[in-house]
């Protein structure tokens, strides 16, 4: 039940893959890699903090990176990339940063 | 496919009308004895270029004694805006209050963005410190914020006369060109 969707997904030029673009805001160049439509947003992520040389990190404060799409911040990173998409096979992500203060003292 | 995402930077080129544009931005929340800042946008590479002043100001950002935050959503809004342009955030320029060194805090320099030759500047004196050498100079680099010295500074920062940058703020709801008041 689970093979067929990976299977169909590593072979190269699949149709269904998904062309996925991330952008920072501080990088001169985005993430790009395809992808196939299961995957989730939390491998996309991932793979953008990597790319841009960030991590989630807490102190006194926490640090979390977020994709956003559209101007919405995607908080439930167990979705597939899929639902995300509105037409054609291209996905534009923009990776932002939440900073949650800690309490104080 | 992908590529180098922050080119090394050799020398920054910042225009007058860049560091006008800065000190108007920041001395209104500095007037009410808040702190606040602006970004500093163009292109990155080895000589890197300020095209823009983007003032990040209203909804999504929070201006206080001793405080300024950019919400992510601004982020995302500068960044659609930024990358249409092929425009990468090349700094950030906040201002510090009357009596408070215009150097980075601990809390600036976990809040503010980390990423390689990001640089960090810092105004004192509520925005009122005309003179980019009494500015508090810093770049991002091998994972920590940098203090640039003048003699770094006198050679890496190339100030223009050649070009007005495009001035923009910029909320919640996106970019849009500044008005002057």
């Amino acid at each position: 039940m689970t093979t067929l969707p990976q299977a169909d997904a590593t072979i190269a030029g699949d149709p269904r893959e998904i062309q996925v673009t991330v952008d920072y805001l501080p990088a001169a160049a985005p993430f790009h890699h395809r992808y196939s439509p299961e995957t989730l947003v939390e491998a996309v992520r991932v793979a953008a903090m990597a790319f841009f040389g960030v991590r989630d990190r807490q102190d006194r404060d926490t640090y979390r990176y977020f994709l956003e799409i559209g101007g919405t911040r995607i908080t439930d990173t167990s979705q597939p990339i899929s639902n995300f998409v509105e037409h054609g096979r291209e996905l534009h992500f923009h990776l932002v940063e939440q900073i949650t203060p800690g309490s104080a003292g | 496919m992908n590529v180098q995402p922050y080119p090394g930077i050799d020398v920054w080129e910042l225009d007058r009308s860049a560091i006008t544009a800065t000190l108007t931005a920041v001395q209104r929340p500095g007037r009410d004895g808040n702190e606040g800042g602006v970004f500093w946008l163009g292109t990155r590479a080895a000589t890197s270029i300020v095209r823009a002043v983007v003032i990040p100001a209203g909804d999504g950002v929070t201006e206080a004694p001793g405080f300024w935050m950019v919400t992510p959503e601004v982020y995302g809004a500068v960044s659609r805006w930024a990358i249409a342009r092929g425009w990468s955030l090349l700094g950030i320029c906040h201002i510090h209050g009357e009596g408070v060194p215009a150097r980075l805090s601990v809390q600036d320099r976990n809040h503010l963005v980390r990423a390689p030759g990001v640089l960090a500047v810092v105004i004192g004196t509520g925005g009122r410190d005309h003179d980019p050498g009494l500015w508090g100079w810093y770049e991002f680099a091998a994972g920590s914020y940098r203090e640039i010295s003048p003699g770094e500074r006198d050679r890496r920062l190339r100030i223009t006369d050649e070009a007005k940058v495009e001035v923009w703020s910029a909320d919640l709801r996106g970019c849009r060109p500044a008005v002057s008041t």
